[in-house]
């Protein structure tokens, strides 16, 4: 849209700037966390290494989950920045990297892991990813048809 | 700050003007006169019944217990009750709007004597009570009553939050009742359709009554959705797996489900609405790119579910009734299972229905419509095992079964109008005519409400230890099956000549006899509640007579039976095994029932809270402030209400022990009532006899 | 100790006795329930957004009104503070003390409180420009979408400050460990929500 077009031409650099000093936000927020993470002192006493590896591989988990989650953020602001993409293949791209970001949040912030997870709560998932298909693909169609007859 | 600002800021909109019978004042015309005194009168019923019941209360000295036993209880059997309780009064006043209504079109050639307002009130409340507090309260309290106990639980997963359910329920059920005194109500229906009740038409406080009364029943019923399915799927007793959950606990998990799912889109719908009329959004509106015909949408999301929300657990009561009263196991268990998951999921797919006619094209219509039929499927697979279940039994015509046979019966009628229905041409002609009304109340009363009614006959000895009387019960069973049939079969051929829905009066006298007819049905069903009063009545006189302490008065087939009538606030000594379905009829054919466990432990229960009072009065309060536009109650009762919240989550000391002595003295106390007690056989069910020990026929071949 | 498996969603204290593993499987299986009926408040609530997209009624369109800029360091904080939590979480299950608990926690508050603050500063700015909720249809679906997640973070924020007042009075008792578990799947849920909000309205509006 010409607004974006716009304003990308015309502060580029400044949004270039804007994006760098976002990353370094990011970045270093990450630094500070995987420090705080290992001088807090608050990993377990050494005598329960069994305890200390499962501590490491869950904060890995949050680590390699952040930093997906922030790249995933930020191809898809990129692509719409730098408008690379037509309309439509720019569309497909943010749903498609909203899902595997939302799926990234499932699976190392909230834990959730279809093959070792109990069946209930996959269900439940399941079943309530179904429920919204059928009810905003439902109102989309349904709407959708009302608005092109009227037209 | 002048004097008028003050009141304005304190009282917000409320107003002499919106007193029951201020026009007949003002303008004393025959129609003020006639509409105003039964609004007066109305009002004047719920002044008294609440002066009267809080009379009663001090007489008794009851205010006490009724605090510390019933209200802060969260105890899911005495919430099922007072839910009952509550539905009893709703349905109650929702009858006498459905009499008035029939009197008004029985009179109705040339006007009648009813206004269009009043009318336009009437049924509005009429569907709003009926759906939102009179079914899903009762339906709530059965299944709180009994899910737990069938399952071989001790309580709801969390009971406070049951507690804080009740609450809201009947802060909206008060809002109900309070708009009779003070304001109007909606006259939108129970739908409620925008742009309709949208400021520009109906600027005044009715649609604000039905937003809000609507939003407090459907938060609380999401979080009894919550409630009961996390009980069916964690607290279940070992052995007790999801194949051998008894009939009812399966409709009653399937319901619960579509409470959490189908619940939202409504609170979405009347939230919009609230927007629009409130802080003038555009959702709904006809201007500025407003889009009504998402509220049908949004609505019927919630709409078509809910009928489902209504009907399954009477399908789960219908399938305990028949076998129980055949004396056989249920006929095609698995059939009946999957039949009724498949009801609750195809539920979530046919909600155009509804609104075939509001302008989609042909591929939409017929999308939808063909998943109508296809939804009538799995329930005709239920009346077949039902039939199948009586087939070759021993059949009881006791008062649950007569209603359950009356279900069969009328409610193939209308669910073949369903199909007929499911046709968008037919619909087409018959949408929004008395024929659909007859469908749904054809669904409804002999669905619905028969079920819950033989519910209550069934499971009332377990919850007060004695019997109802079965004469009256049969006369109101009777009267109900007339009363429905004279009704509603003329709105079917209402509805086929043409007469529309919601309609006040009349010019072709065509119409008359058939709504003579229904009125007369109307008296009728009258007469059938009237029996219910009656008999409990009758019931609580002789309760000596009628006592079942034992506890299994119709030889019962789920683990309820197994306890004693009433049952412990702990419901059982010790945790059940099960080993199979009909859980407690297998107890009595193995010879293991009624035995004394080996070891008792110490019962945790959670302690009585005040919760679900706050939020019943903080809810009540902020719904008031919100019609009435009085902000500084509104945010009073918010902070409130969230105050309590954030309190209750640093509240510590939650839990009471019962010690296992105490647990075995009252079990051995009850096995020594039992020990005493002789066992009927099914001849002499309804006999005084009868003290709740079932000589099951089992047992007596091995004698 | 072998790797105990995972139970339900949010973080998993590890081993305890069976009662008390019960009773958390219970609890926040029931709280994961309540987050999937939100669940569909919201997709209800995507689904009228999608449909009134473009009913601007003559009034300003995403093009006008949105501030990539804003919305994209609301992101970062929000996604970060979903991190902060994770790390709060973790000091909860193998940390000894309260005080890197707390300060995790007050991060995570810093971050929602900084993300609010743009939000609502958005928000107003869009009024300015002629876009409040009253103009158009569009306006509306959008003010009813967005302010309701962003009361879902005000909502989770002063229950943080709850929990933070709860654990200075009763140190990391059970009860303090079961709401930081369900306050810990209602954050991340959030987060994923905004993956939806930003994706669907503001770069989808803005595509």
């Amino acid at each position: 849209m010409s607004g974006v077009e716009n304003s990308s031409r015309r502060d580029r650099s400044g949004g270039f700037k804007d994006l760098l000093w976002g990353l370094g936000v990011a970045l270093s927020l990450i630094a500070v966390e995987v420090a705080l993470g290992t001088l807090s002192g608050e990993a377990p006493a050494p005598s329960q290494a069994d305890r200390r590896a499962e501590y490491r591989r869950e904060l890995r988990t949050y680590i390699v989950g952040f930093v997906l989650a922030i790249l995933l953020t930020l191809v898809p602001y990129g692509l719409l920045y730098w408008s690379v993409l037509s309309r439509f293949g720019l569309l497909l791209a943010i749903g498609a990297f909203a899902l595997v970001q939302g799926a990234v949040h499932l699976r190392c912030f909230l834990h959730i892991n279809p093959p070792r997870q109990n069946t209930d709560d996959l269900d439940l998932v399941v079943f309530t990813s179904f429920v919204v298909f059928l009810m905003a693909g439902g109102t989309i169609w349904i709407l959708g048809n009302l608005a092109a007859r009227m037209h | 700050m002048n004097g008028a600002t003050i009141l304005h800021f304190v009282f917000g909109r409320l107003g002499f003007h919106w007193l029951p019978f201020w026009d007949m004042l003002q303008e004393p015309t025959k129609a003020h006169i006639v509409n105003d005194s039964i609004a007066t009168f109305a009002a004047s019923l719920v002044l008294f019944g609440g002066a009267l019941t809080v009379l009663l209360i001090t007489w008794f000295r009851a205010w006490g217990p009724l605090w510390s036993k019933w209200l802060t209880s969260v105890d899911h059997k005495r919430i099922g009750i007072m839910y009952i309780v509550l539905s009893f009064v709703m349905l109650a006043r929702a009858l006498v709007e459905a009499a008035l209504m029939r009197g008004q079109q029985a009179f109705g050639y040339g006007g009648g004597f009813l206004s269009a307002d009043h009318f336009g009130q009437l049924f509005s409340t009429h569907g709003t009570i009926m759906i939102f507090f009179m079914a899903m309260p009762f339906l709530t309290g059965v299944i709180n009553f009994v899910m737990p106990q069938q399952i071989g639980a001790r309580d709801v997963s969390f009971p406070v939050m049951n507690s804080v359910s009740l609450g809201l329920t009947a802060a909206g059920a008060m809002l109900v009742m309070i708009s009779l005194v003070i304001g109007k109500f909606s006259t939108g229906g129970w739908s409620g359709y925008p742009p309709y009740t949208e400021n520009t038409f109906q600027p005044g406080v009715g649609p604000d009554y039905w937003i809000w009364a609507v939003t407090l029943s459907s938060v609380a019923s999401m979080m009894t959705g919550i409630n009961f399915a996390v009980t069916i799927y964690k607290r279940r007793a070992p052995g007790m797996s999801f194949f051998r959950l008894p009939l009812f606990t399966w409709t009653a998990l399937c319901t619960s489900i579509l409470m959490i799912f189908a619940m939202p889109p409504l609170t979405v719908a009347t939230a919009l609405l609230a927007l629009d009329r409130y802080l003038g959004f555009h959702f709904f509106t006809n201007h500025l790119g407003g889009n009504m015909m998402n509220y049908a949408n949004l609505f019927w999301l919630f709409g078509h579910p809910e009928v489902y929300i209504l009907i399954l657990p009477a399908f789960g009561v219908y399938s305990e009734v028949f076998s129980t009263f055949s004396g056989k196991t249920l006929y095609g268990y698995v059939s009946l299972v999957i039949a009724t998951m498949s009801i609750a999921v195809m539920s979530f797919w046919v909600w155009l229905h509804h609104f075939f006619t509001m302008g989609q094209g042909p591929a939409v219509n017929a999308v939808f419509g063909t998943a109508t039929m296809l939804i009538g499927i799995p329930t005709g697979v239920k009346v077949y095992d039902w039939m199948l279940t009586m087939y070759r039994g021993r059949v009881r015509f006791t008062v649950p079964l007569v209603y359950a046979l009356g279900f069969i019966m009328l409610f193939v009628i209308g669910g073949l109008s369903g199909i007929i229905l499911a046709n968008p041409s037919v619909d087409y002609q018959v949408h929004n005519t008395l024929f659909l009304v007859a469908h749904f109340h054809n669904m409804l009363v002999p669905g619905l409400l028969f079920g819950m009614l033989a519910a209550y006959h069934f499971w009332f000895p377990k919850a007060f230890g004695f019997r109802l009387n079965e004469r009256w019960g049969m006369a109101s069973a009777l009267c109900w099956i007339i009363g429905f049939m004279l009704a509603f079969f003329p709105l079917y051929a209402l509805g086929l000549l043409g007469y529309p829905r919601r309609s006040l009066g009349y010019f072709d006298p065509i119409y008359t006899p058939y709504m003579e007819v229904a009125f007369a049905g109307a008296w009728v069903i009258l007469a059938a509640f009237a029996c219910l009063f009656i008999q409990l009545f009758v019931s609580v006189r002789r309760r000596r007579e009628y006592a079942v302490p034992a506890g299994d008065p119709w030889d019962g087939r789920s683990l309820e039976w197994s306890l004693p009538a009433p049952p412990p606030e702990y419901n059982f000594s010790v945790l059940p095994q099960v080993t199979g379905r009909d859980a407690f009829t297998r107890q009595k054919e193995d010879g293991t029932a009624y035995q004394l466990p080996k070891k008792f432990s110490d019962i945790e229960m959670p302690k009585n809270s005040a919760m679900g009072m706050i939020t019943c009065v903080g809810g009540f309060l902020m719904a008031f402030a919100l019609v009435w536009h009085m902000w500084w109650l509104l945010i009073l009762g918010s902070i409130g209400v969230i105050g309590a919240m954030i309190g209750r989550g640093f509240a510590r000391d939650t839990e009471k022990i019962i010690p296992a002595r105490e647990v075995e003295r009252e079990h051995k106390r009850w096995l020594n009532e039992v020990a005493a007690t002789s066992p009927v056989t099914r001849e002499r069910e309804i006999d005084p006899a009868n003290v709740g020990l079932a000589a099951h026929p089992l047992m007596q071949a091995a004698e | 100790m072998s790797v105990v498996a995972l139970k339900h969603p949010g973080l998993n204290l590890g081993p305890s006795d069976r009662e008390t593993e019960l009773k958390t499987e219970e609890l926040l299986f029931g709280f994961w329930v309540f987050v999937m009926s939100d669940a569909i408040v919201f997709s209800v609530l995507f689904a009228t957004y999608e449909i009134m997209r473009h009913s601007t009624a003559g009034g300003p369109g995403p093009a006008e009104l949105y501030d990539i800029k804003s919305v994209f360091i609301e992101t970062l904080a929000l996604l970060s503070s979903s991190f902060t939590y994770g790390m709060a979480s973790l000091s909860l299950k193998y940390g000894s003390s309260r005080r890197p608990l707390i300060l995790w926690l007050c991060l995570t508050l810093t971050l929602a409180v900084i993300f609010l603050g743009l939000e609502a500063h958005d928000f107003i700015t869009m009024f300015h420009k002629g876009g409040p909720p009253t103009r158009s249809g569009y306006l509306s679906a959008f003010f009813s979408l967005v302010p309701l997640h962003g009361l879902h973070v005000t909502t989770g924020s002063i229950w943080m400050i709850a929990m933070i007042v709860q654990i200075m009075v009763y140190g990391v008792d059970k009860e303090v460990k079961l709401g930081l578990l369900r306050l810990g799947i209602f954050w991340h849920f959030l987060d994923i929500v905004w993956i939806a909000i930003f994706s669907v309205v503001y770069l989808g509006g803005l595509a």
